[in-house]
């Protein structure tokens, strides 16, 4: 791994962690049917506290990728024609209504209307950060990245960590609805996760030499890691499986769901940690130059 | 203003790597740092032939690389900084003061041309010898070459001695970002392109 791809592990992780948090916090707040009625006042605040927490520490990691990050300013110059400009500008919009979000919370007591169009234009803000880091990824000189396979994996990367926290969030005071929908989604994100897998390693072996040298390096160099990130990954969905029978076996005794989400949690951790580091490593350029 | 590039011989290149160093002296580059590269390639396989004797099947030859200042070059385009930038005469080069050390561009080259300076944190790479242009003289990488593997010169007055081939396995498609050289074949290339031939000096090519 190049010395400058742990900064971009560290950065990709926590902010699609972050969107993660926003996009299922706002997919409840937008659907009142999920959650009782003051579900959101108690808790959300302090889960939109992490959002940003994380936010902020992995922009603060992307600046220990550069060589000279005290020009650091000039990397929105070329919004035209670099991707990696625009993810920068919109990963800074992303940041600044996240912290007017967070902030307000706290500010103004819920529920507001502008809280909504808050989350909302947080919300969209973040899963255009999404697609937009995923298209600085789409390089034809990286076959390997260059797929729809590369915004699937940051998409399902968001919402497995996001839905992850928010159902630790929701051991002791969630409701039954929100508790079984976020176990659903961490089930369904990572049974996803490893059903896209095989159609991906099928693809790097017969799209062209550098994808096939992309595979020889996952499946001959990085075996153990690879094992290890399916396994990480299939013990996420077993924990949500596990949670899941916990919510309709104890309905009151919450103390059952914690284990399960707590493992979930780390699990589902462990496999995007390994999936991310993965992906920098096996991204071969043309011609392996 | 003319579009400068350059000439490489597949065919009469040893591997010497001779331009490889003078091109590091000359611009006094550290260790680590090529901006011109010598990617040796090599495929090879044993053939039983018809009196059931098993002989080798061997394709070997060197692919001298240094920056091609494409014409759609896009280490330019991925730049966030516009450190990198085409001049007049289509010479690729970046700005010391703008280079924020991303290697985005690294990742944009197929040809990995622009290389991290760890010690400055910016990318440098190859300027044509620019300095040397301006005196009349060619790159010191073409001059120093004892095969005159390479060659130097306005693209189109090279394009009208030399061919247009721009890709030469396993480089990638020059088409891909309308590379500025030319190139003349190996005769071993179909014998290496059927052997799966790799890149067989990785390290030592490696930036870092």
């Amino acid at each position: 791994m190049a010395d400058n791809t742990l900064p971009l592990v560290i950065f990709t992780l926590l902010v699609q962690f972050s969107v993660g948090i926003v996009t299922v916090y706002g997919l409840f707040l937008l659907f009142p049917h999920f959650r009782s009625k003051n579900e959101i006042p108690r808790r959300f605040k302090w889960i939109l506290i992490v959002s940003s927490a994380a936010a902020l520490v992995g922009v603060a990691a992307s600046f220990m990728h550069l060589g000279n990050p005290l020009s650091s300013y000039r990397a929105v110059a070329n919004l035209g024609s670099s991707r990696l400009s625009l993810e920068i500008f919109t990963v800074l919009i992303y940041l600044g209504s996240l912290l007017a979000l967070t902030v307000l919370q706290f500010v103004i007591p819920y529920p507001q209307r502008h809280h909504h169009w808050l989350t909302i234009l947080t919300l969209i803000a973040g899963i255009v950060v999404i697609y937009v880091m995923a298209t600085v990824y789409l390089l034809p000189t990286r076959p390997a990245w260059n797929s729809i396979f590369t915004p699937i994996g940051f998409y399902l990367t968001t919402l497995l960590t996001g839905s992850a926290l928010l159902l630790l969030f929701q051991i002791n005071s969630g409701s039954w609805s929100s508790q079984k929908a976020l176990a659903i989604i961490i089930i369904a994100i990572s049974t996803l996760h490893l059903v896209v897998l095989p159609f991906y390693m099928t693809w790097l072996g017969e799209a062209n030499d550098a994808t096939r040298a992309s595979l020889e390096v996952v499946l001959k160099n990085q075996l153990t890691l690879f094992l290890l990130g399916i396994v990480a990954m299939g013990l996420t969905a077993s924990c949500g499986l596990w949670a899941l029978f916990s919510i309709k076996s104890c309905m009151i005794k919450n103390r059952y769901l914690f284990i399960p989400s707590i493992a979930a949690f780390i699990f589902a951790w462990a496999a995007v940690i390994i999936d991310r580091v993965l992906f920098y490593l096996h991204g071969v350029s043309v011609g392996g130059f | 203003m003319a579009k400068f590039g350059f000439y490489f011989d597949a065919s009469a290149c040893s591997g010497c790597k001779t331009c490889q160093i003078a091109c590091q002296d000359k611009n006094d580059l550290p260790v680590g740092i090529r901006f011109r590269r010598i990617y040796e390639i090599c495929g090879a396989t044993w053939r039983q032939d018809d009196q059931n004797t098993w002989v080798p099947e061997i394709a070997a030859y060197n692919i001298s690389v240094a920056c091609n200042h494409c014409e759609d070059a896009p280490c330019v385009k991925a730049c966030p900084t516009q450190a990198m930038y085409k001049d007049d005469n289509g010479i690729v080069a970046v700005d010391p003061k703008k280079c924020i050390g991303c290697r985005y561009c690294e990742w944009a080259c197929p040809y990995g041309a622009p290389q991290y300076n760890k010690k400055l944190g910016i990318m440098q790479k190859c300027d044509l010898c620019r300095d040397y242009l301006a005196d009349g003289k060619v790159p010191v990488c073409v001059s120093s070459c004892p095969m005159r593997a390479l060659d130097f010169g306005p693209l189109d007055e090279l394009q009208k001695r030399y061919g247009n081939q721009t890709t030469l396995y396993p480089l990638p498609d020059g088409d891909l970002v309308g590379a500025g050289w030319v190139i003349k074949s190996h005769p071993a290339e179909t014998k290496a392109k059927e052997l799966s031939a790799r890149i067989i000096n990785p390290e030592e090519v490696k930036n870092g």
